[in-house]
């Protein structure tokens, strides 16, 4: 089953939430719409879900259209950031919840919560109020309360946002774990570009309402389509330059650039963290250039290096213990660098 | 238990605590105040109910003219509240969770009741359904009566009462978000479905607490509904209008009796009132 | 219909699609239509077809005249007891412990339970000249019953839990942290109550004091025991109008009461003003802390 939006456009009182958005998530896959808070992606995921009416566009769920068909009809499961279980009820009938108000039999409802809440390992707490749950324990609750009517899409939004760190890298692998037993068709809204990239096979950037770019997570990591995926998604330094016979000229680095480019437009380089080489200084001259480092600091098992180029750019670089202790640097010391790789985008128009 | 909490209160560093002869004339004056205005007076109705003995003044309460009165007083609240608490609850509903423009003169208009003289919402009713009043030929016509009969003090009663239960639900439903309702929706739930399992468990105690307030008021309504009543005996008075005759006719040990009766209704009122303050808090995360 | 139809159309897709719009809002605007504005409305149509020499002659006379000067002034000066003793009883219920306090607490509410026509006959006979307190009072030459004092006391109870009320929750929610940091730069407690305390209590106190002040303006029940009802002398303006009303004056009834609606609308208005004034504030401290 797969959800495909066309074209969706939503206004909150002249405010542009969502603008001439279209996207496909795979069917049995999880994708994620990943961007910054305000980016949309919330009520792109509440348009799906039928909790909001677009301004312009459709929502198609299997192929047919259902942008008119009320929320109660879309056979979707959504589950709430702030994880909204009926505080009044207990989880066993907040998991019924759904069957109840289908007037399902009796019999079929004890037995279809028993089995989700063995599914979210949850067996033993039916008869706890949510008030009386973990954090953790409540969003598992919201899981089973929307996947008791058996829905065709999961939707989730931000799931885990307002969860410790520890809690949420748990359930990140509880969910991946849920998926592989559910095979669900998945939509995961989330601003944190960890959990997308880990968790899904399709990711959606927005930026300001508008879809950025759609692809695999090694496509959006490796191929960014815009400046703004560059910049939002992994870590990235930044260097400018220009174009110079029609080649990116960063500081004393030649890069390829698109075709086609005005001579002298302003470059960005986009240069992820490890695609930077780093050696001693020793009377090497150009293309490396030379930088001084300013700062060391290890993070478990790497080394984060804070450099100042001769540009007067600052470079931050990362790379392995091992690595780093076959170099022997320290502050203060000049050092040559070389880029492995970087992403080029020049001003007024894209490319590689 | 955060900072701000009574509790917390107490356990004051000293720096912020008043010296004790401070505070112990400041709780005498307040205290004393309290006692002058409210608890005197009230120990005043029942004194002066029981004065001529427990006899008198069974015989006071159950005097036909005063059964009569009962009556009327309850048919009152038992025509008011009801009608109040599905407005009370649609209006806090509509204004808590759509936007549409007037909001705000919609919310302001709920609260002119209180601010309107009794009298004047009797004379109001009187002017529109009065022998001179605007349908008043018309009543007349089909052999209708309202004011100085039985309808109009419920309606007198009703524009009274009119914003309790409103004015209770509605802050309690905006505090909450729309979440668990569209929670709700997304599990399949309609319309009613959602009023009755999702957000009436939610505001139940709100509801409540505005029924009890607006049953105070309607069974004690005296200015409005006197205006309007014609004081007809043992058909168009309700007990505090009784009491009101009682007075002026120097039967003081009737008219405590009645008094007392309502005044055990204000201390039931109020002992019911703060369960309730309890509960909520209970429920409230 | 078509126009209605797509502007509750816009509607849902402004505020989401919870069901229910269209039968809250039309019950709602309906029920207050019927039950608040038509005979309000009757009341305002019924004084305009008075001359304007009727009008002004019915709100102008010396008795309508003297009822006004007579329920403005009492109604203030009941306020402004209930300001003051008020404050001072919510002070002591929000920050001390002493027995009897959740009996206090309880017993402030009252007022606002008791039916109006039990308090004033329950006050007529404890201010009486052979009254619990009364008879004290009139060996020293202070006359309450049937006399303006009455009135006053019994504007006092009817708006004593409007302070009281009002201020609770606000002392409750004051941040201590506000009050150390002012012991901590060296000022003692009267200071702290004079320069941090009551300046962030202004706005409430200034609520408190019109709601207890608009609801004595409208009391009747509770007065016309107390007050004797003497004409020029102890005749509050709601007596005015049920006498008038009585003499099957409707014209002079209907004026009295569309010139004290009207005050009472502007009393409404400085209330809510005075309340989003009152709003905006712990916002404002927030940025500065």
């Amino acid at each position: 089953m797969s959800v495909r939006v066309e074209r969706l456009s939503k206004q909150f009182a002249g405010a542009v939430a969502v603008s001439d958005a279209s996207f496909a998530a795979p069917s049995g896959a999880i994708t994620t719409l990943l961007g910054p808070s305000g980016s949309g992606k919330t009520t792109l995921l509440r348009l799906i879900a039928g909790l909001e009416v677009p301004d312009e566009g459709s929502v198609f769920l299997d192929g047919h259209e259902c942008t008119g068909v009320p929320v109660q009809k879309r056979g979707v499961g959504f589950v709430f950031q702030g994880h909204a279980l009926f505080e009044h009820l207990s989880v066993r009938e907040n998991v019924a919840f759904g069957l109840r108000v289908r007037r399902f039999p009796a019999r079929e409802i004890g037995e279809r919560v028993d089995e989700l809440l063995e599914l979210v390992q949850l067996r033993d707490h039916g008869r706890r109020q949510p008030a009386q749950l973990s954090g953790g324990q409540r969003q598992r609750v919201a899981f089973a309360r929307a996947l008791a009517t058996r829905p065709r899409v999961l939707l989730l939004d931000e799931p885990f946002g307002s969860l410790d760190a520890r809690v949420r890298i748990e359930l990140r692998a509880w969910l991946r774990r849920l998926h592989d037993k559910t095979q669900l068709t998945t939509v995961l809204v989330t601003h944190d570009q960890e959990e997308a990239l880990e968790l899904s096979q399709h990711v959606v950037v927005l930026h300001a309402g508008r879809v950025e770019q759609s692809g695999s997570p090694l496509e959006i990591y490796d191929h960014p389509a815009s400046r703004f995926v560059a910049s939002f998604v992994g870590e990235a330094n930044v260097l400018h330059g220009h174009i110079r016979d029609g080649r990116a000229s960063v500081g004393p680095h030649t890069l390829s650039a698109p075709a086609g480019v005005r001579e002298g437009a302003t470059v960005h380089a986009f240069v992820r963290p490890h695609d930077v080489q780093i050696a001693h200084a020793r009377g090497v001259g150009p293309p490396l250039a030379g930088a001084v480092v300013e700062d060391l600091s290890r993070v478990g098992g790497s080394v984060k290096i804070a450099l100042r180029l001769d540009s007067g750019e600052r470079l931050a670089i990362r790379m392995a213990k091992g690595g780093f202790d076959g170099l022997r640097l320290a502050r203060g010391d000049r050092v040559q660098v070389e880029l492995k790789g970087a992403k080029v985008f020049v001003e007024e128009g894209i490319g590689t | 238990m955060n900072a701000s909490s009574p509790s917390a209160r107490h356990s004051l560093p000293p720096a912020l605590r008043e010296p004790v002869l401070v505070r112990a004339a400041l709780i005498a004056v307040g205290l004393a105040f309290l006692a002058l205005f409210v608890l005197v007076p009230v120990a005043a109705v029942f004194t002066q109910a029981l004065e001529k003995g427990s006899l008198a003044y069974l015989r006071a309460v159950l005097q036909p003219e005063v059964r009569a009165a009962m009556w009327l007083t309850l048919l009152c609240a038992a025509v008011a509240v009801p009608l109040n608490v599905a407005f009370g609850v649609a209006a806090a509903w509509a204004i808590a969770r759509y936007e549409f423009p007037g909001k705000q003169l919609l919310n302001a208009l709920i609260d002119l009741p209180f601010s309107v003289s009794p009298v004047i919402s009797g004379l109001s009713l009187t002017l529109l359904f009065g022998a001179q009043g605007f349908f008043g030929p018309w009543l007349a016509a089909h052999g209708l009566k309202v004011v100085f009969a039985v309808p109009g003090i419920v309606l007198a009663t009703t524009f009274v009462t009119f914003p309790f239960v409103a004015k209770e639900v509605l802050p309690v439903l905006q505090a909450q978000n729309a979440d668990q309702e569209e929670a709700a929706l997304t599990l399949g739930a309609r319309g009613w479905q959602v009023f009755l399992r999702v957000t009436l468990p939610r505001i139940k105690w709100a509801v409540l607490y505005g029924v009890i307030l607006c049953n105070a008021r309607a069974m004690g309504e005296f200015g409005a509904v006197s205006v309007v009543s014609g004081h007809i005996r043992g058909r168009t008075n309700t007990l505090p209008l009784q009491v009101e005759i009682l007075y002026n006719e120097y039967d003081f040990a009737g008219a405590f009796a009645v008094a007392s009766m309502l005044t055990l209704l204000a201390l039931v009122t109020l002992a019911a009132k703060k369960l309730l303050a309890l509960r909520a808090r209970e429920v409230r995360p | 219909m078509k126009a209605a139809d797509a502007a509750v159309r816009r509607l849902t897709r402004r505020r989401g699609i919870l069901p229910g719009f269209r039968l809250t809002f039309g019950f709602t605007v309906l029920y207050l239509s019927l039950v608040v504005l038509l005979p309000l409305g009757a009341l305002v149509l019924r004084s305009t077809q008075l001359s304007w020499a009727q009008f002004a002659a019915a709100v102008s006379g010396p008795r309508a005249l003297a009822a006004y000067r007579l329920s403005f002034f009492a109604s203030l000066l009941g306020a402004l007891i209930n300001l003051v003793f008020g404050s001072v009883l919510a002070w002591v219920l929000t920050r001390y412990r002493f027995p009897g306090k959740a009996l206090a607490d309880a017993l402030v509410d009252l007022p606002f339970a008791l039916p109006t026509a039990v308090a004033g006959i329950a006050l007529t006979a404890v201010y009486a000249e052979n009254g619990f307190i009364g008879r004290y009072l009139v060996a020293n030459g202070v006359h309450v019953a049937f006399a303006p004092a009455g009135v006053v006391v019994a504007l006092t109870f009817v708006g004593l839990p409007f302070v009281v009320r009002t201020l609770q929750p606000v002392l409750l929610d004051l941040d201590p942290a506000m009050e150390e940091a002012a012991a901590v730069l060296g000022a003692g407690r009267l200071r702290v109550l004079a320069r941090v305390i009551a300046p962030a209590m202004l706005p409430t106190l200034l609520t408190g004091f019109a709601l207890s002040f608009a609801r004595a303006l409208g009391e009747y029940g509770s007065v016309v025991f107390i007050s004797g009802n003497m004409p020029l002398k102890t005749e509050i303006v709601p007596l005015l109008i049920f006498t008038r009303l009585e003499q099957y004056d409707v014209g002079g009834a209907t004026a009295i009461a569309v010139v004290m609606l009207a005050g009472s609308f502007a009393l409404l208005l400085g209330i809510h003003a005075i309340g989003m004034v009152g709003r905006r504030r712990p916002a404002r401290s927030q940025v500065v802390a």
